[in-house]
């Protein structure tokens, strides 16, 4: 299972990256809540930890499992159900003991290998109708259990990492055509119908969430606004170069409590507000740049399954990057995603870094090394 | 180069590449949104961020003081604390978190109780006197109560049962599983030991109520976290130092400080100085035109000097910026943008304290040395009394008044606590009320009702009620607009009393003149029998409670003898309204000493004040000015009342028993109240008798003891005839046929007939000239003085329709000491900032100057010298008084007021008075009272000898000299 690497090949430039917004992350969520940095920098270092070790196992040899880890995600998806914990109407938590465990985030991962096995499998009947059929099937299950807990977002956050797995294995465009002619309409007219106030489809709080982000001046919603209103103007005021991280002269609006969940969901607010306009893009580009070594390393994996392994993660990265950023800067509703590597919040960070050592190891054996090394 | 553009080529389809395409395209949608919120609107969203953390605070600025007009101390501020608590505890579990509180909440209750404190926030549910829960309020605010209570926003929300629940219903839901779990908790009760760990195990009922009361303030806030509510005023150091000492394990409290008003022996200055409260918005924008700082939250004066001087004494409010967080917490002060309150301006009065208090004190024991003087033991006068002035006061008369003005309390005479004596009057009255109500139904209902003047006084007294008050005013139950006043049945009734009171109900039924849907709105067709069995029902239940009929049943199970004087004045002892202590409780008990003989004592050393019994006499007025500046030196209104209880937070029920007190001590008896001036008016008949020219100084006239040259002969009141009496004499003598002359000969016309319109005409000019158809010009709200406008026979002794207030006499008074110069009077004499920089001056605007000449003004002094100095009461008096008295009938059945105006030393005068004395009896109290008043002021006797604490009744008479 643990294969002979060369540590010239181990791709350093990632590790930094990481690194980096770790350490970030620490001081971010340090500013916002100060009890909470020396948890965060101990999820890190972890983080880090478990990530090297994931990234030294052999990704073949633990795709092999791939069906074991597809039933086992299903039965943690099931036990939420069974022992979970409500929290606002959803139930999302596993509590044992004083820890607690999101079981979505794990399942984001595993879903990241066993289709990853799976196109492998199915890499010559990629775009028949069958495997289409098939793979569908097989998402649809995790993809019911996710949306009853119920979290809309991850929902559609795992359908759109289900896409991105299946374009990255190689998926025919005109399956691709075929497929958007069909679902494009039908999604439209459910957009329709679920944003009907009585439909029954949304839960109370999605629907709040979703109107308060079409009509944020509407009173009736204006409670979920403010948060991110506020949020909103944090970052406005930050300006070019922000108030100074940490900063605890000045009034900020980290200060002040003015956002709420600021070490997690709108921790980018602290990031806009004290890091300013220069801070903000600096984490942006970090986070792109992961996305692109990601994608570097799918480009020269050894085999599909590595190639989707690290298209999966960099478009989950990129996709909760984006949600995270955008909903502290007011451009999508208010949903609650923690901005990867640099939230706190243990699960979403330990799961993560446990992708990106699939992804570094993904690296070790990229298939030009891999040739190399069968020439000699 | 080409090698590498050959390697992208070759990416096996390009997939990463366009997913990278992909995903640098939404990063640099975000990039371009933070431009856009950053660097594009980076100001706009900084000044909203501003103006999101940034608050003014008010400071508020110190109330002025107000002084005496030597710099002695009448109205101050104090510092106070309040208790306020937020909700800001970390609780592991709601279970802990509901056992913690309820906890702190008995802690915090018990070190207030220990400190003879409690809760104040608004909170509904008390205590009563048989330890049950129940409302303190009724009506709309009690369904208000009811649905903050219950969680509801709108009183309709409530269902059915919440909306009639019973206090004690309210505080087991409160107490229950729904909200404050004190007793119990859901699903798992607490254990015992559970309970008893949190000191929560045993409570009474009181303790339960004060853990519902301090949760209750919680919950009021709970939908906002750091809310602050204020949940105990006014604590007491020990309480502070005891509240303090527990902070860390009560969480959330704190102790803030505020300032209350504090006024020095209130009871004498509150007629003048009123009392501060909580602006109301016409308060606000009525100040709002002269200090912008105003705002629901200022506490502005009320009435008197704190509400004519109000923006004066107000000062301006300060302003501070601090920064807040998301739920208004101050996190930081801006100590550069501070702006300091400016306080207030301190007020000198032009009054003398201490001969104000004097005055006061020596109103209250003439007052009730005049009681004193005509009480005897008895029930009534045996005799019917021809005047007035005559009327004597039977002993059950004022055992009645304890029970009739409410001094003593008969809703505690059921309580559990109620002594032997109360039980057994509370059982005598039950059995009086039932045999009452069979009679008014038997009168109501029975075949042979009696014709209302066939009746007993009492049944008469009782149906006179029901009709009158209780189903016109009370119930409206009879609609007196609807009824036709000159209907003959209605006219038997309410004239000629020929009628029974049920022929009477009877008619009005018939008449549609009763409001049928009032006593049985479920049946619409109810027939006369059924309105009747429905009428008595609706009579006798509201009677069962109403305090003005439980009143008259005492009164007359007085009269019968069901109860005794002596019972009376055992309650007074059980009620503590007398001390057991007094040395006369024993004897009393042992019955050594007579009721009657207790109630004299009582009476005389003041532990019942005239104030208390609300009998005639039991109210006075004094104004007291230097006749050379105007200024008011004493304005003093018997009985007062303590206006500490009104300010700050109003004692409501200090605030109900004052205005339902029968000797009305809001009402300002030296401004507001108005009555004839008597004889003192005719030393302006005298003027105009001079000036008009149909008098000289030694014109005489004959008095026989009736004026008899007009239509209606007028008496003087010394019936044998004054004799021959030159304008000195006569004002000596306060001669009625003397003046009643000078007016009749200021009426004869040209052609030489007598009118009473020209006479009237030539004395009201004379009035006006003496300022008496203008306010005095005090500062305090002032009744209009009214000049007689009929009779000018009449109105040239005083009678007629004069009406003037006390203040209004007293710039009489003063006009007559110096000669001449009429002051607008003034309370106010200087405004003083708070450093002790002098503001403004106040000195009394001269309103007019009366020029008649000297001799005239010789005339009149030596006339009201020659009042005083024939008089004994004023034999031996060192100083030289000149004065006269006057009294003014106004009722036949109740003695006569008594009116004094006057001025001392004669030769050059220092003081200025009037006094009054409604229903006074006779001007001779009058003369002793401002005796007593001249000796405090001259220091001619130790203020111990005149001020005793005691029923003055020294030179008392009931003789009428005026």
């Amino acid at each position: 299972m643990i294969r002979k690497y060369r540590l010239k090949d181990y791709n350093y430039r990632l590790v930094i990256y990481l690194a980096a917004l770790g350490m970030l992350g620490v001081l971010l969520v340090g500013s916002a809540w100060q009890p909470y940095e020396r948890r965060q920098l101990l999820g890190f270092v972890g983080g880090m930890i478990v990530m090297f070790i994931v990234s030294m196992i052999d990704y073949s040899w633990v795709l092999q499992f791939h069906w074991l880890m597809y039933a086992g995600n299903l039965a943690l998806l099931l036990l939420v159900f069974a022992i979970g914990k409500n929290t606002n109407g959803a139930t999302r938590w596993i509590e044992i003991g004083s820890f607690k465990f999101q079981p979505v985030e794990l399942a984001k991962i595993i879903l990241i290998l066993f289709f990853a096995r799976y196109f492998m499998n199915e890499e010559n009947r990629l775009s028949s109708f069958r495997t289409i059929v098939q793979s569908v099937i097989l998402i649809t299950a995790p993809l019911v259990l996710i949306f009853l807990q119920p979290d809309l977002k991850n929902t559609l956050t795992v359908l759109a990492l289900f896409a991105v797995m299946y374009f990255a294995a190689g998926l025919s465009y005109r399956a691709i055509g075929l497929i958007l002619l069909v679902t494009v309409p039908i999604a439209a007219v459910a957009i329709g119908i679920i944003l009907q106030p009585d439909s029954g489809i949304l839960q109370d709080y999605q629907y709040e969430r979703i109107m308060t982000h079409l009509q944020p001046d509407n009173d009736e919603y204006s409670g979920k606004a403010m948060q991110q209103k506020n949020s909103v103007i944090a970052i406005g005021s930050g300006g070019l170069t922000g108030k100074g991280l940490g900063n605890k002269e000045e009034i900020t609006a980290n200060n002040g409590d003015f956002v709420a969940e600021s070490e997690t969901d709108f921790i980018f607010s602290v990031a806009g507000e004290e890091l300013g306009f220069v801070g903000s893009c600096g984490i942006i580009l970090l986070l792109l740049l992961v996305v692109f070594e990601c994608l570097y390393m799918s480009a020269r994996a050894k085999d599909l399954a590595g190639r989707v392994i690290c298209s999966g993660m960099a478009c989950i990265v990129s996709l909760q990057s984006f949600i995270n950023i955008g909903v502290s800067c007011g451009l999508l509703p208010n949903t609650g995603t923690p901005l990867p590597f640099v939230s706190h919040g243990l699960t979403s960070m330990l799961c993560l870094f446990i992708g990106m050592g699939f992804v570094l190891n993904v690296g070790l054996q990229a298939r030009i090394r891999m040739e190399r090394e069968d020439k000699a | 180069m080409a090698k590498g553009l050959k390697k992208i080529a070759k990416w096996k389809s390009g997939r990463p590449f366009i997913l990278g395409v992909v995903f640098a395209v939404l990063s640099f949608t975000l990039i371009h949104r933070l431009y856009q919120i950053q660097i594009v609107s980076g100001d706009i969203y900084r000044s909203n961020f501003e103006q999101m953390t940034t608050r003014t605070r008010e400071i508020k600025s110190t109330r002025g003081n107000i002084y005496d007009r030597n710099g002695k101390l009448l109205a101050h501020n104090e510092l106070s604390y309040s208790l306020t608590v937020e909700d800001n505890g970390n609780y592991e579990t709601k279970r802990i978190r509901a056992l913690s509180l309820n906890k702190e909440g008995l802690t915090i209750s018990r070190i207030l109780r220990r400190n003879g404190l409690s809760f104040s926030n608004p909170f509904h549910i008390i205590l009563d006197e048989n330890g049950r829960y129940a409302y303190d309020i009724e009506g709309w605010s009690l369904d208000r109560f009811r649905a903050d209570a219950y969680g509801e926003s709108r009183i309709d929300s409530l269902t059915d049962e919440q909306k009639e629940a019973p206090a004690e219903e309210l505080m087991k839901y409160l107490l229950g599983t729904q909200m404050f779990c004190v007793t119990e908790y859901p699903r798992t009760n607490y254990t015992s030991e559970e309970l008893a760990s949190y000191g929560l195990d045993n409570l009474t009922r009181q303790e339960l109520l004060d853990i519902v009361r301090f949760r209750y303030a919680l919950f009021t806030t709970s939908y906002q976290r750091y809310v602050r509510t204020t949940i105990a005023i006014e604590l007491n150091d020990t309480a502070v130092a005891e509240l303090t000492e527990n902070k860390d394990s009560l969480p959330g409290i704190e102790i803030t400080e505020d300032t209350k008003r504090v006024y020095e022996d209130p009871v004498y200055f509150a007629s003048i100085i009123g009392y501060t409260g909580l602006a109301s918005a016409e308060d606000i924008a009525e100040y709002k035109k002269f200090n912008a700082s105003y705002s629901g939250s200022s506490i502005v004066g009320k009435a008197g000097i704190e509400k004519v001087m109000e923006v004066t004494l107000q000062g301006s409010s300060g302003e501070e910026t601090v920064r807040v967080n998301n739920v208004g917490k101050v996190i930081a002060i801006d100590e550069d943008q501070r702006r300091d309150p400016i306080a207030g301006n301190d007020v000198y009065l032009t009054i003398d304290k201490d001969l104000q208090i004097a005055t006061y004190k020596i109103l209250e024991q003439r007052i009730a040395g005049i009681l004193l003087s005509v009480l005897f033991d008895g029930k009534e006068m045996d005799v019917d009394i021809e005047d007035s002035a005559y009327i004597q006061l039977p002993s059950y008369t004022v055992y009645n008044a304890l029970i009739n003005n409410s001094i003593i309390d008969t809703s505690h005479f059921t309580v559990d606590t109620a002594s032997d004596t109360e039980r057994r009057l509370a059982r005598a009255f039950s059995e009086k009320q039932e045999e009452t109500f069979r009679r008014i139904r038997r009168e109501l209902t029975g075949d042979n009702p009696v014709i209302y003047s066939g009746l007993s006084r009492e049944m008469q007294e009782y149906e006179h009620y029901i009709v009158e008050d209780l189903l016109v005013d009370k119930k409206e139950i009879l609609n007196m607009s609807a009824v036709d006043k000159t209907d003959e049945v209605y006219l038997a009734w309410e004239r000629d009393e020929s009628i029974s009171m049920q022929e009477y109900l009877n008619y009005a039924a018939s008449q549609n003149w009763i409001d049928v849907t009032q006593i049985a709105s479920d049946e619409p067709y109810i027939d006369s029998s059924q309105i009747y069995d429905a009428l008595a029902t609706v009579i006798e239940e509201t009677l069962r409670t109403d305090p003005a009929f439980t009143k008259m049943l005492y009164k007359y199970m007085l009269y019968d003898d069901r109860i005794a004087g002596d019972d009376i004045l055992r309650i007074c002892y059980d009620q503590g309204i007398f001390d057991t202590d007094d040395g006369c409780y024993e004897d009393f008990i042992d019955e050594k000493m007579t009721a009657y003989e207790l109630l004299q004592i009582k009476l005389t050393n003041l532990e019942l004040t005239p104030a208390m019994l609300a009998l005639d006499p039991c109210s006075g007025s004094a104004v007291i000015t230097d006749p050379n500046t105007g200024e008011v030196l004493a304005c003093v209104s018997y009985p007062g009342y303590d206006n500490n209880r009104l300010s700050n937070t109003m004692d409501t029920d200090y605030y109900r028993m004052i205005a339902a007190d029968l000797s009305q001590p809001f009402y300002n008896k030296a401004t507001q109240a108005k009555t004839a001036p008597g004889s003192t008016f005719k030393l302006i008949t005298a003027t105009a008798g001079l000036s008009e020219g149909v008098i000289g100084e030694d014109t005489e006239f004959d008095c026989e003891g009736v004026f008899d040259l007009t239509e209606t002969p007028l008496r003087c009141w010394n019936v044998y005839g004054h004799g021959n009496l030159d304008l000195r004499g006569a004002i000596e003598e306060s001669c009625n046929v003397y003046f009643c002359s000078v007016a009749y000969q200021m009426g004869i016309n040209a052609e030489g007939n007598w009118s009473d319109s020209l006479s009237l005409s030539k004395l009201q000019n004379y009035m006006k000239l003496f300022d008496l158809d203008k306010p005095s010009g005090i500062e305090i709200p002032e009744a209009e003085p009214q000049i007689s406008d009929k009779s000018a026979i009449q109105s040239s002794i005083g009678q007629g329709t004069h009406a003037y207030t006390t203040t209004q006499l007293a710039r009489y008074a003063t006009i007559l000491a110096n000669g001449g110069t009429s002051y607008d009077l003034s309370l106010i004499n200087r405004v003083v900032d708070s450093k002790g920089n002098l503001i403004r001056e106040y000195t009394p605007e001269i309103q007019s100057r009366l020029t008649v000449p000297q001799t005239t003004w010789n005339a009149l002094h030596e006339g009201m010298r020659r009042v005083i100095a024939a008089k004994s009461q004023y034999n031996d008096f060192p100083i030289n008084v000149a004065g006269k008295t006057g009294t003014a009938q106004e009722s036949k059945s109740r003695p006569p007021h008594a009116v004094f105006i006057g001025y001392a030393p004669y030769e050059s005068p220092e003081i200025a008075m009037a006094l009054r004395v409604p229903n006074g009896y006779s001007s001779t109290n009058m003369l002793v009272m401002s005796r007593d008043i001249m000796e405090y002021y001259f220091g001619t006797s130790a203020p111990e000898n005149i001020i005793t604490g005691r029923a003055a009744t020294r030179d008392v008479s009931m003789t009428q000299q005026d």
